[in-house]
């Protein structure tokens, strides 16, 4: 389906027009109920805007099975932001964070977690991202008894169906239990792979 | 104005070329003034490539009137990106940047602020950072260190564009310190 340059004088048929302007065009819809009435049947490349969103969709092979999504080549923006239960560290790693969205394969993921913390004693506190394969990222940090300090612990992840990410703490040594607040998390879709 | 399939032998009228097809193609203009005189009355969802930015853009009426913007669905990127001055801190809440720009509706902004805060006198302090939207709201995010040592501080929040948003952060000290290489940036992070 892709470009045709017409010869002076020829005919301009109707499968000149369906196959070749209307498939290409930006398709514009209400909403995905009256363009799966449409287009039962979509053919990758084809562009839709849908009224009801906003929403500017590719029909892509991308994704399996293939599917409406936004332009594959840009960020699609923040999948997840929110706030992070406090809770207490102690010697027992604890899930701070489950099933964080990076799922959509072909897709990078920035993830971003931003807490503060405060040892009981002096000592050092544990964060690190966990995944099926075992720990992504670690963050140490020691600090002295009641001192808060903010942390941002970020990282990036390449999407896939597969992915169990999440994020664990703990207070080691004489730290024994450290306080967390203002916890973040933030989810980024930044593009493609 | 969704599709139409054309049969064989049928007429292509005016209106079916107006409606179906010159509305719904992506329409090429040399910039934005090209546009506004070929298209003085854009309709929603009509599709525009402007040559002088290479910006493809979507009439849109998800913004308050309708206007030409980016793909609502897509995040916009970097909308702020500036030095904050250098100040010396007290114990009382001083603003660290002015207003920050959130303040389309139905968008998420991410704002970052990192800024290095050198403890002063007499001992070791707190140092707090705080968002304020009119009043104070948000991450609040503290820092102790010795006197005479430094810290760089990272401080980030999502906020949902508002028209009346008046985003600002603000900074204290038990005692004194001063501030350097301050940088802050506001990112549009895609539709609410």
């Amino acid at each position: 389906m892709p470009t045709k340059t017409w010869a002076a004088g020829e005919d301009f048929n109707a499968v000149d027009i369906n196959s070749y302007l209307q498939n290409q065009m930006v398709l514009q819809f209400a909403n995905t109920t009256e363009r799966a009435s449409e287009i039962p049947n979509p053919t990758v490349g084809m562009v839709s805007f849908l009224s009801s969103t906003g929403g500017f969709e590719v029909f892509t092979d991308k994704t399996t099975p293939p599917s409406w999504k936004p332009p594959w080549n840009t960020a699609w923006g923040l999948v997840r932001g929110a706030m992070v239960y406090d809770i207490p560290l102690t010697v027992s790693p604890a899930w701070i964070l489950t099933q964080l969205p990076v799922q959509v394969a072909g897709r990078k993921y920035k993830i971003e977690y931003d807490v503060n913390l405060i040892a009981a004693n002096t000592g050092f506190m544990e964060i690190k991202y966990q995944t099926a394969a075992g720990y992504d990222l670690q963050l140490l940090v020691t600090n002295y008894s009641n001192w808060p300090k903010r942390e941002n612990v970020w990282q990036c992840f390449d999407g896939a169906p597969t992915n169990v990410v999440g994020i664990i703490g703990a207070a080691w040594a004489d730290a024994v239990t450290a306080v967390m607040s203002y916890g973040r998390v933030r989810v980024f879709d930044m593009g493609p792979i | 104005m969704p599709t139409k399939t054309w049969q064989s032998g049928e007429e292509i009228k005016a209106a079916d070329v107006n409606q179906y097809l010159q509305v719904q193609a992506v329409q090429v203009f040399a910039d934005a003034a090209a546009r506004t005189t070929a298209v003085p009355t854009p309709t929603v969802g009509m599709t525009s490539y402007l040559i002088s930015t290479g910006a493809l853009e979507i009439f849109t009426d998800k913004t308050s009137p309708a206007s030409w913007r980016p793909p609502w669905n897509t995040s916009w990127g970097l909308m702020h990106n500036a030095a904050v001055a250098d100040i010396t801190w007290t114990n009382s809440n001083q603003f660290l940047v002015p207003t920050l720009p959130c303040n389309l509706p139905g968008r998420y902004y991410k704002v970052e602020l990192d800024i290095n805060i050198a403890i002063g006198a007499p001992q070791a302090q707190t140092a707090t950072m705080q968002f304020m939207n009119g009043a104070l709201s948000g991450t609040f995010g503290q820092w102790a260190q010795n006197q005479g040592w430094w810290i760089r501080a990272c401080l980030g929040e999502i906020v949902i564009g508002q028209t009346s948003n008046d985003i600002r952060i603000v900074g204290r000290i038990d005692f004194a310190a001063t501030t350097n290489w301050g940088r802050v940036r506001v990112f549009d992070v895609g539709p609410v």
